[in-house]
């Protein structure tokens, strides 16, 4: 879990071009949304959104109500892209 | 009557908006605008903001028929509402009001037109209120039917209808042409997807057509039409769309103040736009783009503020901007407004802000910082000082106005003249990183700063592989971002005098770098030490 947590902080710090930011950066649990954490927009969520798909091969159903849940932090987006993987 | 409003007054049965579950009718509508219209006598001025179409459409329509002007912010955050006037407002927001399941209701609908207040950034950095009325909308609807109506369906969406551009395609428009449209904007393009195909013309912006989703068959479900605006879609997004869904989009030049001027599709490259029938456009003395539109009262041309090359044929390129406005994401962003927002946190002395047109043209801002910004740099680091300032930057700019790049220096760099230039600006974000350092003192002209090298600095990579050491042109290289950086100067040329490399350096040291710049002679002078005071470099450049 834990490598997939640093992949996808390295893939969130490339798709966004925090060039000079380290995983270790970011914590896994803080928010990426709103005004507080990283306090991402709704732009960085179409760019991580693509990302996820693109690195993961995800296909993300932006419907589900539970989707802005997984998008809440690295550590709920690792919780999803590893319950995806293993659902496929 | 206005046809809109005319339009909505028939047939109670008929189908004018839908959500993923339902349909909602003209009676619904009209049942939802009489609950609305006492709630509009009192005094005040009106503000609406919504997120549904469905009740934008039933507060319009409760408008026309209490008579009285609406004011449509761009969103809803307090100093925002303040600074527009919106304090002492009556704010019907979707929270105020809820879609009427009613057949239909009676509506006393006399007026014949509605007065509407935008706002978009001002030159000067204030949000500018711009008057339209709902009668000039329709004019621009019954132009866009006549070139575009026999293409045109169900009007899905990615643009709030908070502007004008939004207004016009998701409401008015289809309203009038009797066509349904989405009661919701989609925000990502995933809540699409199964919506789309024959049938149906998506309203969209660069915002989200330079972010096509991979795992979606966007050709498989092509709208028929596919329309931008709000900011040009440079050549190769719009022919990444065009190969995406198989048709080009067809993108819309326009204003708030002018409405719809120009049309374009690009299909094989940047493609001349042309002017809607009734829109003539002139360059002025300086070559920037100048309207002539019914849709404006006072039948005085307009400057779009954009240089324009006139063709033979009647149609136009766009050669650029001529102010401090920028497109950011669809968005018309003034720059000064947020220089002026930033300069007025505690951690900033001064900004300058500007676009990266190497990072999809992301805001970009670069910060001199207090005493206690300097503080905070030191304490937690540049990533979580960017990120600060951008929550504490919520409560007075909307989020897209928000820098998402940043740069903390003691002082912004100037040229000799004391002026400001982008390309040094720039250049803070292009340059090759320097790794996090310490200041250790700074006075004047002279710096002294201590660092770690990380093993990820650009420099070692490569150089060698196995036996990474830090190349000396290097060293030199970085005294001079970091005298940019630091000392708010650098050295415009780049010849080398007295300097000696003395000692290898590896990833992991620490090192002290002691920077004084010559002003008067152009030249920087650098020494890199050990902390036990062992030299590994020196000289000067410049």
């Amino acid at each position: 879990m834990s490598d997939l947590e640093h992949d996808i902080k390295l893939m969130i710090i490339d798709v966004l071009n925090l060039e000079d930011v380290s995983p270790g950066d970011i914590d896994a649990q803080e928010n990426l949304f709103g005004d507080s954490g990283l306090a991402l927009d709704s732009i960085d969520a179409l760019e991580i959104g693509v990302g996820v798909q693109k690195k993961y091969g995800i296909k993300i159903n932006a419907e589900d109500k539970s989707t802005r849940a997984h998008f809440q932090s690295v550590r709920s987006l690792a919780e999803f892209v590893a319950a995806q993987q293993a659902a496929a | 009557m206005t046809p809109f409003v005319a339009t909505l007054m028939t047939a109670p049965a008929g189908r004018v908006l839908f959500t993923g579950e339902r349909d909602i009718t003209a009676g619904q509508v009209r049942a939802t605008a009489a609950a609305l219209v006492p709630r509009m006598a009192g005094e005040g001025p009106l503000f609406l903001h919504t997120a549904s179409a469905a009740l934008f459409a039933a507060a319009l329509l409760a408008a026309a028929v209490a008579r009285k002007p609406l004011v449509l912010p761009a969103h809803t955050q307090a100093s925002y509402l303040a600074e527009v006037g919106g304090s002492a407002a009556i704010l019907i927001d979707d929270a105020a009001m809820a879609l009427s399941d009613d057949a239909d209701a009676a509506l006393d609908t006399t007026a014949d037109d509605v007065s509407l207040t935008f706002f978009t950034s001002g030159s000067t950095g204030v949000p500018k209120r711009i008057e339209r009325r709902l009668a000039q909308l329709e004019t621009e609807a019954q132009a866009l039917e006549d070139v575009f109506g026999s293409q045109a369906g169900a009007v899905q969406a990615t643009v709030s209808h908070q502007h004008i551009y939004g207004l016009i395609y998701r409401i008015v428009w289809p309203v009038m042409a009797g066509r349904p449209s989405a009661d919701r904007a989609a925000e990502y393009w995933e809540n699409l997807d199964g919506r789309l195909g024959p049938g149906v013309t998506l309203i969209s912006s660069p915002a989200h057509l330079t972010r096509l989703p991979p795992a979606m068959d966007l050709a498989a479900q092509a709208p028929d039409l596919i329309f931008s605006s709000g900011q040009l879609l440079q050549t190769p997004a719009a022919l990444a769309c065009t190969a995406a869904f198989g048709r080009p989009v067809s993108e819309v030049l326009g204003s708030t103040e002018t409405g719809g001027v120009a049309w374009r599709r690009q299909s094989a490259g940047d493609e001349p736009w042309t002017p809607f029938s009734v829109v003539t456009v002139l360059p002025d003395a300086e070559g920037a783009l100048t309207v002539l539109t019914p849709y404006l009262d006072d039948g005085a041309p307009f400057a779009m503020g954009d240089r324009m090359e006139a063709l033979e044929d009647g149609r136009f390129r766009l050669l650029g901007r001529a102010d401090r406005m920028e497109k950011i994401d669809g968005k018309r962003v003034s720059l000064t407004r947020v220089e002026e927002a930033l300069a007025a946190l505690t951690e900033a002395v001064e900004a300058s802000a500007f676009t990266l047109p190497d990072r999809k043209g992301a805001l970009a801002a670069v910060v001199a910082l207090t005493p206690q910004g300097r503080a905070a740099f030191d304490a937690d680091g540049a990533f979580r000082l960017g990120r600060h300032l951008r929550a504490a930057l919520a409560d007075r700019l909307e989020p897209i106005e928000r820098p998402k790049h940043w740069r903390f220096v003691d002082r912004l760099p100037t040229d000799a003249q004391g002026k400001r230039r982008l390309s040094d600006l720039r250049a803070l974000f292009d340059a090759p990183r320097v790794p996090p350092y310490e200041v250790v003192s700074h006075e004047g002209d002279a710096a002294h700063l201590r660092m770690t090298l990380p093993a990820t600095l650009a420099w070692f990579q490569g150089h060698f592989p196995g036996e990474p050491i830090l190349p000396g042109i290097s060293q030199v290289h970085m005294a001079v971002l970091l005298a940019r950086e630091v000392l708010g100067w650098a050295p415009e040329g780049v010849d080398l005098n007295r300097v000696k490399f003395k000692d290898i350096i590896r990833p992991g040291e620490t090192l002290d770098l002691t920077l004084t710049a010559h002003r008067e002679t152009g030249r920087l002078a650098f020494r890199w030490q050990r902390a036990n005071g062992g030299e590994a470099s020196s000289g000067s450049v410049g």
